[in-house]
């Protein structure tokens, strides 16, 4: 389990995260939904230690962040992460001289899944293709739990489908995802927990199943509420 | 250990086109340098002896024994080092900055690699130093075939022709690099490495702490020399009390402390304090 407890981070004097708590499991998916600023991605970053926060604790499985535990975690962010000049082959390559559990059996079935090719330059990839590769590198990873910051961001509606498609594979089943998207509609079926965020706190933490049978509502349905009172 | 030796691996690679062109010119117009030379020593040597009818020892008395030292000392011949020297200067501070910049921010993935993020410390440094060292090995591997090339041109009767050994002590900067005592190898070698620490540190401190970082940077790399230059201050008070060797040796020692606590500094940064 993932789990944050009153994280708390500033820029300056800007407060981004207000003392965010909240928990994402193994075999579940978490969504993080909010509005540009809400501190989605900030939150992402401090639990891979890419931006330091002020107060709070964030755990992996119990455990503190360490190189050890975040070999259990993988980031997928919404920039591309390789090198313009590699191509795909190239960062497969380099993935798997630094990490012990990279699969690459998987990688080339992820490659086939998004009808890629090994020889494309990362320069040269269109931005659904460059979406595509970065989720590849963060799903061929034997890790537990899968990070991915605004997967369906400015991609055409073929390579959201394709990339929706993934969630409800056997590429993510039994880890733990925690994913920030704006296009809830494309994965609001899939998704086990929403976790409502505005300035810097959490709103609302619900599982979707529950509110579903219970109150009859999607997760659409409670934004609103949430977000327009 | 493996994965830090991947790392140094990575980053030369990364480098590697740039530094290949920059060989390629150190090589070319140095060799530019010593084929102009011989052939205008050679045709000296025509117009003297053939169309003013002089000696050979009139000549030699005259001109003296072509050589290398004579090339070696000339700003042309060393104007591709400094190009290569400054090349690299400009490489320590963008073999940083060149993973935050621009569309694809590497860093990210550096960041998540599962190795101890000083090892990225580390390796970057470990890239300048072989950067360095093979600049200088290159160098010391060329001279001998640049003065084949003085051979080829001019008659033997008319040369002066150097080991090795003898061109690199003619060289100043190859003096510098390469000094004849270890102690001196030592102490040249580690004001270098603790200058490249020091900026790197600089640079971590930016990159944490963005523009308040600028001044913190500053801050603390002009506190840094004012430590290093401090012996002579020293000495400036105390009227002379110390001897020179006695001031490079304490010069040294505050570098190398300064080195310690700007790596412990840079360890913090980036475990802590660093962003995307």
């Amino acid at each position: 389990m993932i789990k944050l407890t009153g994280v708390e981070k500033k820029y300056g004097r800007k407060s981004i995260l207000n003392g965010i708590t909240f928990e994402a499991d193994k075999g579940q998916i978490t969504c993080l939904i909010g509005i540009n600023g809400a501190g989605k991605t900030t939150i992402l970053q401090a639990i891979m230690g890419l931006t330091p926060y002020q107060k709070g604790e964030i755990t992996i499985d119990g455990e503190k962040l360490s190189p050890a535990v975040m070999e259990k975690v993988t980031y997928i962010p919404d920039a591309m992460t390789l090198l313009p000049k590699m191509r795909i082959k190239d960062a497969f390559q380099f993935m798997s001289d630094f990490y012990q559990n990279w699969n690459g059996k998987r990688a080339k079935e992820i490659l086939e899944f998004f009808k890629l090719q090994e020889d494309e330059r990362i320069s040269q990839l269109s931005k659904g293709n460059t979406a595509k590769v970065n989720l590849l590198m963060g799903l061929a990873m034997d890790a537990d739990y899968i990070l991915m910051d605004e997967p369906f961001s400015g991609i055409d509606i073929f390579s959201r489908e394709q990339i929706a498609d993934v969630f409800s594979s056997h590429l993510v089943e039994d880890r733990g995802v925690i994913i920030t998207t704006h296009e809830i509609s494309d994965i609001e079926h899939l998704i086990d927990k929403a976790v409502l965020l505005a300035d810097g706190v959490v709103r609302k933490e619900f599982m979707t199943e529950q509110v579903r049978e219970e109150e009859s509502k999607s997760v659409i349905d409670v934004m609103r509420e949430v977000y327009k009172g | 250990m493996k994965l830090f030796g991947k790392l140094v691996n990575f980053e030369f690679m990364r480098f590697l086109p740039i530094y290949i062109t920059l060989l390629v010119i150190v090589f070319l117009i140095e060799a530019a340098s010593v084929i102009f030379y011989a052939f205008m020593v050679k045709s000296e040597i025509t117009e003297s002896i053939v169309k003013h009818g002089l000696s050979k020892e009139q000549f030699l008395q005259d001109n003296g024994y072509a050589s290398m030292v004579n090339i070696l000392s000339s700003f042309i011949f060393s104007l591709p080092v400094v190009i290569a020297a400054v090349t690299i200067f400009i490489y320590i501070l963008f073999i940083w900055y060149r993973d935050w910049l621009g569309k694809n921010t590497f860093i990210y993935r550096l960041l998540m690699l599962p190795v101890k993020r000083i090892q990225l410390f580390f390796s970057k440094g470990a890239t300048i130093l072989m950067l360095v060292f093979g600049l200088v090995a290159f160098q010391v591997a060329i001279l001998p075939v640049l003065q084949v090339i003085l051979k080829l041109v001019i008659p033997v009767d008319y040369r002066l022709d150097l080991t090795t050994q003898g061109m690199i002590r003619s060289l100043y900067y190859l003096r510098f690099l390469l000094p004849e005592n270890f102690i001196d190898f030592i102490i040249n070698y580690g004001f270098g490495i603790a200058f490249v620490i020091l900026l790197f540190t600089m640079i971590l401190i930016e990159r944490s702490y963005r523009f308040r970082g600028v001044f913190m940077a500053v801050f603390y790399g002009i506190g840094a020399l004012i430590l290093v230059f401090s012996p002579y201050i020293l000495q400036v008070i105390m009227k002379d009390y110390f001897f020179d060797n006695e001031l490079l040796w304490m010069q040294f020692a505050i570098a190398i402390i300064l080195s310690i606590i700007s790596v412990f500094l840079s360890n913090h940064l980036l475990n802590k304090k660093i962003r995307v």
